[in-house]
């Protein structure tokens, strides 16, 4: 990947976040936004830490869409059963069935987190449906910090210089006799 | 380029665990699947031991060049590789404190740090490029209100600071070069439209 391309990885969008991370050249970016302000953070693979993944159901939203079945299937219950009215009844049905579709498929797959922990910031990224990619971007980022790491681990002891076994060569007789006279006439 | 980035604290404190966000001591640290000790709930991860960045400490007596000879203020006998962005003492390797930011000497660094104003890996800008397709997207919609126009010449101004902000991290610029055609073009249908309007009218009065 050359300096300033850059691949979109994945993004975490919630109710208070929207940030989208992308791989780089020789780091994690992560990209939060604030109206038009966007925070850039970035995870040096050299940094990498932890490499998580997990799946949560995320409560707050499967609350929400609960209630929202439940507020509309009611009222559709109210109308097809008090008030006899099957017109009105349907077409509060059809309004909460987006909202149970959304229920059900969020219960039935959840969402997968693949969090990257680095020596100063973490990215996180979320995967509703793509089950797979999350899979694929966990894999994909394990094995570019390791081999990240591993080249600088290499290049560093390449750079060490040699450990000579030689023993370091002795100060001339003069100069030791000077010191040691020196030391005895005090 | 956005203006300069402000400077702020960091938060954050290393790994912790990703559903609870409670702080991973080193022993937890591992891979495999980790039970949060905290939330008790596991999580499958992959532990990794970054090698540290070797610091170079160049002793005085073998730094051969003249620019080189000079001492760090904190340790006499390493020679000093740069100085400090704020307080300007020589430094030396061991004494180099960067976070990104430039060098600083371990005085300076604790004085940023304790007045919550050391800059963090993050910066923060202004996305020019969505200003410039939002203006762009509002000029189409109220184009009949003749206020394509300057919701174009709007579009226009933002998206030549975004091409500039594209420019200097060498991102690539197609996305932009859409907007502002889209752009050029709601102020020539708008004149069109003005144009066509004006004759309209004149031919009626007539």
């Amino acid at each position: 990947m050359t300096p300033g391309k850059r691949k979109l990885l994945g993004r975490n969008v919630g109710v208070m976040t929207r940030e989208a991370v992308f791989e780089t050249a020789d780091a994690i970016e992560s990209e939060a936004r604030e109206g038009y302000d966007v925070t850039r953070k970035r995870v040096l693979f050299e940094e990498v830490l932890l490499v998580t993944i997990h799946t949560e159901l995320g409560t707050g939203y499967f609350v929400l869409m609960l209630l929202m079945t439940l507020i509309l299937g009611s009222i559709s219950a109210i109308f097809q059963f008090g008030a006899h009215l099957p017109v009105v009844a349907v077409v509060f049905a059809v309004l909460a069935v987006p909202f149970l579709v959304a229920l059900v498929v969020r219960l039935i797959w959840k969402l997968d987190y693949v969090t990257v922990f680095g020596r100063r910031s973490k990215a996180v990224m979320r995967f509703s449906l793509r089950k797979r990619r999350a899979r694929e971007v966990y894999g994909r980022i394990c094995s570019r910090a390791l081999e990240v790491q591993r080249s600088m681990a290499e290049r560093q002891t390449e750079e060490a210089p040699p450990i000579s076994e030689a023993p370091p060569p002795l100060p001339p007789e003069n100069l030791a006799n000077d010191a040691g006279g020196a030391v005895g006439s005090a | 380029m956005a203006a300069p980035a402000p400077l702020q604290a960091q938060s954050y404190e290393g790994p912790s665990c990703p559903r609870c966000h409670a702080r991973l001591t080193a022993d937890w640290i591992q891979s495999g699947t980790i039970i949060c000790p905290d939330c008790n709930k596991p999580f499958e991860a992959t532990a990794f031991r970054p090698p540290q960045r070797r610091l170079e400490v160049v002793s005085v007596a073998a730094a051969l060049t003249p620019e080189g000879a000079n001492a760090c203020a904190n340790h006499e006998h390493n020679a000093a590789v740069t100085n400090c962005v704020r307080c300007g003492l020589f430094i030396c390797a061991l004494c180099n404190m960067d976070v990104g930011t430039g060098p600083h000497c371990p005085s300076c660094f604790d004085r940023l740090r304790a007045a919550d104003a050391l800059a963090p890996v993050s910066t923060r800008f202004r996305d020019y490029v969505s200003m410039a397709r939002i203006a762009m997207i509002a000029g189409l919609f109220f184009s009949f209100m003749f206020l394509g126009i300057p919701f174009a010449a709007v579009s226009l101004y933002y998206s030549r600071k975004a091409f500039k902000q594209l420019r200097d991290e060498g991102r690539s610029k197609i996305g932009l070069i859409v907007i502002i055609i889209m752009a050029i073009l709601e102020i020539l249908g708008g004149i069109a439209w003005l144009a066509a309007l004006i004759v309209g009218l004149s031919q009626v009065k007539k």
